[in-house]
């Protein structure tokens, strides 16, 4: 009996070249993981919610009303209206264009951050997953000294450093992309780790021995791609929880120095007004209740999806 | 046809397991032999077929000639040359004369890679084609070889039967051109319809390509079907080795006689038949001096105690390791 392919790929043109086929199949692949996302009702929210929020991050600089930055005494603590759709703080700064340009912020930092520490824990927990033996206990007993660390006290001492060095700007913000992929690295080392060790032992990975594939090939280029479904799951709750540090940090002082706007520092602001003008609060607040609500419900319902073929076939 | 193409010598492969904390302590490590001095060769173009029960070794011969394992002594020559002392470089020019296909083509090919890039790789990896272009022919070839259309091509295994996988993995092993292949029991895992199938394709590949089979099975219908000489294998030593005919028609040694009375009959009618061994299957781990079948055989004296049988000629080219026959 013949398997129908659900897509039907005509391979019999003549022109054929590998970017043609990557090119099919990435729209095949786009394609089921369209339809897969679909059966998830939490999967398909979370990832409308992201969209939109994207989507708001670029147009920032259309959809902003007023400059961010500059103050405007004449309008101090304005309530919402037409001209300030979320009113204005005490320096009479727009409040929606500061929600907007600090939420630009904090998702690009909290992405880089994210894809930075994938970038250093992936290859060394797949490594030491796969090669085992002394360079794995070393490279983990590492780790566990990096996890040993809480959190918060590691981006405190990163970005007390730099401050220390006065650094500003996009020098600061890398310091912080830095320092929350930094701590995110040994969990994604951990869990790469972990998905490597039950992928060394199949068989396929002796199959790649038998047709000559040297040890570090067979890693990243066999065992590898058969490791990632955990860690995107990972990935994607973790951008939810990047968000929210960054919010913290910012709250305590430590994120960018005053005029930035960021839904952090701007929520720490806002505490002087909280009794009388309670809305300045809300607006960053409820900016961060929603992205990471958004990039937590893609998480979830990402995993709902990817755990079943985790048990493969 | 006289040329060995594969010779295989005293090969050893013992594991030594970590047991309890107690017994590390003592110092008392036990062995698993699971290999316990073999010897035998394959001449270029037949099919040998090793037969055993489970976890008498014979997987554990097919990784140690593919240096998957490194066996704990002995040696393995390919066209006369010993592999075990290969360097890097020249193990893998090795891989393009032995290759190997595996049990379960479920897990023997990469779930999250496409037919070609698993077809691919072992040509990319030893140049043997020059560009993208000749290397998507020769996948196409390939999978024609094995009786896969090229609609095929571009799939991922979940989208395959498990025939049509073994197939694959087939063409995989074909892709470097070799000389010797050894099966790991590569239809034990399939339908019986199928098995069929898979065991002509051996036949066909074997007849247009001259290839070599080493062919492991617990199946003897299978082998029987298959092999030009058999080797019957228990508890790490081969105990009985001939040409196919003699060993299905005359076998001498007890435990081969014991295998085959045990072969079911497709014949309700039939009466059940006869145990000729009693007992459980002798363990690997520390086994004591002598023949392993001893406990069970009908026909042990005290010299099976003691003294471990070599293989004797018993008439042209087949070999029996029995004190009593």
């Amino acid at each position: 009996m013949q398997l129908r392919s659900r897509q039907r790929i005509d391979t019999l043109t003549v022109d054929e070249t590998p970017w043609r086929v990557r090119m099919r199949r990435m729209q095949a692949s786009l394609g089921t993981g369209y339809t897969e996302i679909r059966k998830s009702r939490t999967a398909t929210i979370g990832a409308l919610m992201i969209i939109f929020l994207l989507i708001v991050c670029l147009l920032t600089p259309v959809l902003a009303t007023h400059d961010p930055i500059k103050p405007d005494y004449r309008a101090r603590l304005a309530p919402v209206s037409a001209e300030h759709y979320m009113g204005t703080d005490k320096f009479g700064r727009d409040i929606f264009s500061r929600v907007l340009y600090g939420g630009r912020r904090t998702v690009v930092i909290s992405i880089t951050a994210v894809l930075f520490g994938l970038a250093l824990g992936i290859p060394f927990g797949i490594l030491s997953g796969y090669f085992g033996g002394r360079f794995d206990a070393i490279s983990m007993r590492c780790v566990d000294g990096l996890l040993a660390f809480p959190g918060l006290l590691l981006y405190l001492l990163i970005v007390t450093l730099a401050r220390a060095w006065k650094l500003e700007g996009f020098w600061n913000d890398l310091i912080l992309v830095f320092a929350l992929g930094f701590a995110f690295m040994p969990e994604v080392a951990r869990l790469a780790r972990g998905a490597a060790l039950v992928e060394a032992n199949k068989e396929y990975v002796e199959a790649a021995h038998i047709i000559g594939e040297s040890p570090l090939r067979t890693a990243l280029g066999q065992v590898l791609p058969n490791c990632l479904s955990p860690l995107i799951v990972n990935a994607t709750v973790r951008l939810g929880l990047m968000i929210l540090i960054i919010a913290a940090l910012s709250f305590l002082g430590l994120g960018t120095p005053p005029p930035t706007p960021d839904w952090g520092a701007d929520l720490n602001a806002a505490q002087d007004h909280m009794e009388q003008y309670p809305m300045i609060a809300v607006f960053p607040g409820l900016a961060i209740c929603y992205s990471v609500l958004a990039f937590n419900l893609f998480g979830d319902g990402l995993r709902d999806i990817l755990d079943p073929r985790l048990v493969e076939r | 046809m006289s040329e060995n193409l594969l010779e295989v010598r005293n090969l050893v492969k013992h594991f030594t397991l970590n047991g309890d904390l107690i017994s590390r302590i003592a110092g008392k490590r036990q062995t698993l032999k699971a290999v316990d001095d073999i010897s035998f060769h394959i001449r270029a173009g037949e099919t040998l077929g090793l037969v055993g029960e489970s976890g008498c070794g014979k997987s554990t011969t097919g990784r140690l000639i593919t240096r998957l394992i490194e066996p704990s002594s002995g040696n393995i020559e390919v066209k006369g040359q010993d592999l075990l002392t290969f360097s890097g470089a020249q193990m893998r020019e090795l891989r393009k004369t032995i290759q190997l296909v595996f049990q379960d083509p479920y897990a023997s090919l990469n779930p999250r890679k496409t037919i070609m890039q698993i077809l691919e790789r072992p040509l990319e990896i030893h140049n043997l084609t020059a560009d993208w272009i000749s290397r998507r022919e020769r996948v196409l070839e390939l999978l024609n070889l094995v009786g896969l259309g090229r609609e095929h091509i571009d799939r991922y295994p979940h989208e395959f039967s498990g025939g049509q996988r073994q197939r694959i993995a087939i063409a995989r092993a074909l892709a470097v051109d070799p000389e010797l292949v050894i099966g790991d029991e590569p239809v034990s895992a399939l339908d019986v319809s199928v098995q069929a199938q898979i065991l002509n394709l051996f036949r066909e590949l074997q007849e247009s390509f001259s290839l070599t089979y080493l062919f492991i099975a617990h199946d003897l219908s299978v082998v029987r079907h298959i092999s030009d000489r058999v080797a019957v294998m228990y508890v790490g030593k081969i105990v009985e080795t001939g040409p196919v005919q003699a060993i299905f028609t005359q076998p001498q040694h007890p435990y081969t006689n014991a295998l085959l009375a045990a072969v079911p009959e497709p014949d309700i009618a039939k009466p059940p038949p006869k145990l000729t061994l009693q007992g459980e299957v002798a363990t690997p781990i520390d086994p004591p001096p002598g023949c392993r079948l001893k406990g069970r055989c009908p026909l042990a004296t005290e010299q099976c105690g003691s003294q471990s049988p070599e293989l004797r000629e018993v008439a042209p080219a087949h070999m029996v390791a029995c004190h009593n026959i």
